[in-house]
C-alpha cells in the first residue's frame, strides 16, 4: 500500500493529525547524511576566550564615541 | 564606575582580587572546553555591577557550547543593555533562532558575523560519521557499521534539537532501508536500535521501516505487524507515546483488513468433487 495513502486511511480510522504528521516526516527520504544538518543546532567549536573578548571591545568601542569611558 | 571591556585588565590592577582570577579562569575554561567548577562557582555570586555582565556573558557561552537554548536565553537576559557584553546579545539570539525555530537571522554587525562564523564549524560531527557509517557499509565492515550506527543514534535521540527523538528513528528507518537493500534481516539489528532508543522507540523504528518498506514489497505486511505488537507491548517511549501507540495499532488493523480482503473465500466443495475421492 502507498505510504500517503496507508497515512489517509489511518487517519480517517481515528489516528491524531499529530501523529500522522511525525510518521509523514519520519518516512520523508534522506537522501544523504548531510540532510540531517537542516534538523540539528549548529555546531561549534571552542575558540579561547581572545576572539570573544575582541569582539566586545572592537563593538563597544564603536557604539561609544571615541572609545567612551572605559578603563583601559 | 568604569565598564570592564576586558576582564584581563583586572589582572594587571596591582589589587587585583581572587574574584577577578576566578572570573579570567572561568572564561578561560567555557572557551576552551575545559571544565573549572570552582571558578564557577566563585563567580555565581559576583554582583558588582562592572563585572556581572561579564558573569553572564560566561555562563551564557557555557550554555551555547552544552546547546542549552533554556540557559542561554536566560543568562543573555540578565546582561544590562548598558555592559559591554551585551554587544554579543545579537550573536545568541541569532544561534536561538537557529535552534528553536531553524532559520539564522541576518547578524548586521561585521564583527560579530565574524565571531560566529569562526564559532560554526563548517560541518556538523555527526554529519561526519553519518557519511563514515554508510561507507563502512558500503565496505562490508559490519563490527564499525554497526558501533557507528548505534552512537549516531543514541547521539540524535539525545540531540538538543527540538525533536531528536524523531529525527533519530527518521535516520534509524533511513539506514534499516538500505540493510534491506542489501539482503539483511531487519530483525537482527533490533538489539542495537532498543540499545540506543530504548524499547518502545527501537521497535517503533523498526515497524515504521517495515512499513515504509511494505509500500514495495506487501509481503513484509506479517513481520511489520509482528515489529508493531512488540512496540505495542513496550512500555511508552518518547516517540511512540500513548498517541503514537495508538496510530500504529491502527495501521496494524489496516494491514490486517487488507489482507482478509485480499484472501479468496473458501469454495465449498461440490458434491460430485466429494465422490471422486
Amino acid at each position: 500500500m502507498e505510504l500517503s495513502d496507508l497515512l489517509t486511511q489511518t487517519e480517517q480510522a481515528g489516528a491524531s493529525p499529530e501523529s500522522i504528521t511525525k510518521l509523514a516526516l519520519v518516512f520523508q527520504d534522506l537522501v544523504s547524511p548531510a540532510e540531517l544538518a537542516k534538523s540539528l543546532p549548529p555546531a561549534l567549536q571552542y575558540i579561547g576566550p581572545r576572539p570573544w573578548i575582541n569582539t566586545v571591545k572592537a563593538l563597544y568601542l564603536k557604539s561609544t564615541e571615541h572609545g567612551g569611558s572605559h578603563n583601559e | 564606575m568604569n565598564p570592564i571591556v576586558d576582564p584581563y585588565i583586572l589582572l594587571e590592577h596591582p589589587k587585583s582580587q581572587s574574584k577577578h582570577w576566578a572570573l579570567v579562569d572561568a572564561f578561560d575554561s567555557v572557551t576552551n572546553g575545559m571544565d573549572n567548577p570552582e571558578a564557577l562557582e566563585q563567580i555565581r555570586y559576583l554582583d558588582e555591577p562592572e563585572l556581572v555582565g561579564w558573569k553572564w556573558l560566561i555562563f551564557a557561552i557555557k550554555a551555547l557550547y552544552e546547546g542549552d537554548a533554556k540557559q542561554v536565553e536566560t543568562a543573555v537576559s540578565q546582561i544590562e543593555d548598558t555592559s559591554p557584553p551585551a554587544v554579543l546579545k545579537a550573536l545568541f539570539i541569532n544561534w536561538l533562532s537557529g535552534h528553536n525555530q531553524g532559520n539564522v537571522i541576518k547578524i548586521d554587525e561585521e564583527e560579530l558575523r565574524a565571531l560566529y562564523n569562526k564559532l560554526r564549524l563548517p560541518q556538523h560531527p555527526l554529519i561526519n560519521r553519518a557519511e563514515q557509517t554508510e561507507e563502512a557499509l558500503q565496505q562490508g565492515i559490519l563490527p564499525l557499521f554497526e558501533q557507528y550506527f548505534e552512537r549516531i543514534l543514541f547521539e540524535l535521540y539525545n540531540s538538543s534539537s527540538t525533536d531528536g527523538p524523531a529525527l533519530a528513528i527518521r535516520y534509524g528507518v533511513h539506514i534499516l532501508c538500505i540493510l534491506h537493500e542489501g539482503e539483511y534481516r531487519l530483525e537482527d539489528f533490533l538489539p542495537l536500535l532498543i540499545r540506543s532508543l530504548g524499547e518502545a522507540d527501537g521497535c517503533c523504528c523498526l515497524a515504521l521501516a517495515f512499513i515504509k518498506l511494505q509500500e514495495h514489497n506487501p509481503a513484509l505486511q506479517e513481520r511489520t505487524c509482528q515489529i508493531i505488537d512488540a512496540c505495542l507491548a513496550a512500555e511508552y517511549g518518547n516517540f511512540a507515546d500513548s498517541d503514537m501507540k495508538k496510530t500504529l495499532g491502527l495501521i496494524k488493523r489496516g494491514f490486517s483488513h487488507s489482507e482478509r480482503s485480499m484472501q479468496k473465500p473458501r469454495q465449498p466443495r461440490e458434491p460430485v468433487q466429494m465422490e471422486l475421492f
